[in-house]
């Protein structure tokens, strides 16, 4: 039994050590507010687009080949910075951060709505963008 | 002890083996990623590293708004470099004219490229100053807009939105400027312009105040705007 569990930790430690964890945490601020806050294995974005109908993917990226070799070449660039604050808005009314932590594209919106923070592993990322390249039949970068 | 005990024993001491080496490996990894999220890089990187493009905008208006921007310029250069849409053209700017008033920068940049340090052109208006120089390799632009400050006070003050005295000082390097202008008579070569400036490891390239705003603009080796 605890060599199933031991075996099972392993898995689960292999599948998050792949290609990180996706984190969405959006917290409404009126009194009634939803609060959503999941983590994903970055490997489950990966296999949404082998889940989806390629001929479907296929016909939604007609003619965005290009828009995803950007998207990738964007994205390797990205992947070699350890750490970083990209983009930082601060007003009395909202805050917006987009960061690089290690690894992750890091994305925090704080305005008087809502509070909303996204995790992405850009190797994750990239991943995904890969095999939409290859299902929307353009080259890989 | 039975041989089926004692295999499963073993099997068992063996996944734990694997797991503890696992959960060693994810410490590990874990132990730089935890120091390098207390303190992101913000010290300077050795020369020949990254370059980074940063934007600073401050705004003391009613919208009290503050805007930073920090882009690696490789991954300026990269994606400028890859993208073919409308006018931009792997890195090339597609314009239909460069003469700005019957003014050939492209002629003045070749010209000032040879040229002795010194002030070279000035304009004086009575709403505005531009004083053109070239100094240590740099072409130094520098624009003071009086604005209201020397108009008719009258209208200015009947004016909802008088206009505001403003500085603008614009520094690129001349080698700079003359890639960007390398190409046809018709585009931009900004690519080439970005490859140049990735040679310099700290520049200030333009600051731009007025009575609400500052902009400022300038690459380093920082990840940071400290």
């Amino acid at each position: 039994m605890i060599g199933k569990i031991l075996l099972g930790a392993t898995m689960a430690t292999a599948v998050v050590m792949k290609d990180g964890v996706i984190e969405v945490n959006v917290q409404e601020k009126r009194p009634d507010g939803s609060h959503v806050h999941l983590y994903l294995p970055g490997t489950v974005a990966t296999w949404g687009v082998h889940l989806a109908p390629e001929r479907r993917i296929a016909e939604h990226l007609r003619g965005k080949q290009q828009d995803l070799a950007i998207a990738h070449l964007a994205l390797r660039e990205l992947e070699k910075i350890p750490g970083a604050d990209l983009v930082q808005v601060d007003s009395p009314r909202e805050h917006v951060n987009v960061a690089i932590r290690n690894g992750s594209l890091v994305v925090d919106v704080d305005d008087p709505g809502e509070t909303v923070h996204v995790r992405m592993p850009i190797r994750a990322a990239r991943k995904v963008i890969e095999d939409l390249q290859a299902d929307a039949g353009g080259p890989s970068t | 002890m039975p041989a089926s005990q004692t295999r499963r024993t073993i099997l068992l001491a063996a996944l734990a083996l694997v797991a503890s080496a696992l959960l060693l490996v994810v410490l590990l990894r874990a132990a730089p990623a935890a120091q390098a999220a207390q303190a992101p890089a913000a010290a300077a990187a050795p020369s020949g590293a990254e370059r980074w493009l940063h934007v600073k905008v401050d705004s003391t208006d009613d919208r009290d708004e503050r805007v930073r921007v920090n882009v690696p310029l490789s991954l300026a250069r990269t994606v400028l470099n890859s993208v073919q849409h409308g006018k931009l053209d792997h890195g090339v700017v597609h314009i239909d004219h460069i003469h700005m008033d019957d003014v050939d920068v492209r002629g003045i940049v070749k010209a000032l490229k040879s040229a002795q340090d010194g002030e070279y052109v000035t304009v004086e208006k009575h709403d505005c100053t531009v004083h053109v120089s070239k100094q240590s390799g740099m072409l130094l632009i520098h624009v003071t807009d009086h604005g209201a400050a020397k108009h008719d006070r009258a209208d200015a003050d009947q004016s909802e939105h008088p206009r505001r005295h403003q500085n603008v000082d614009v520094r690129v390097p001349l080698e700079v400027a003359d890639a960007l202008f390398s190409g046809s008579s018709d585009e931009l070569n900004v690519g080439a312009a970005l490859d140049l400036l990735a040679r310099h490891e700290k520049i200030e390239l333009v600051s731009v105040k007025d009575g609400e705003q500052t902009v400022h603009i300038w690459m380093d080796t920082k990840t940071t705007q400290d």
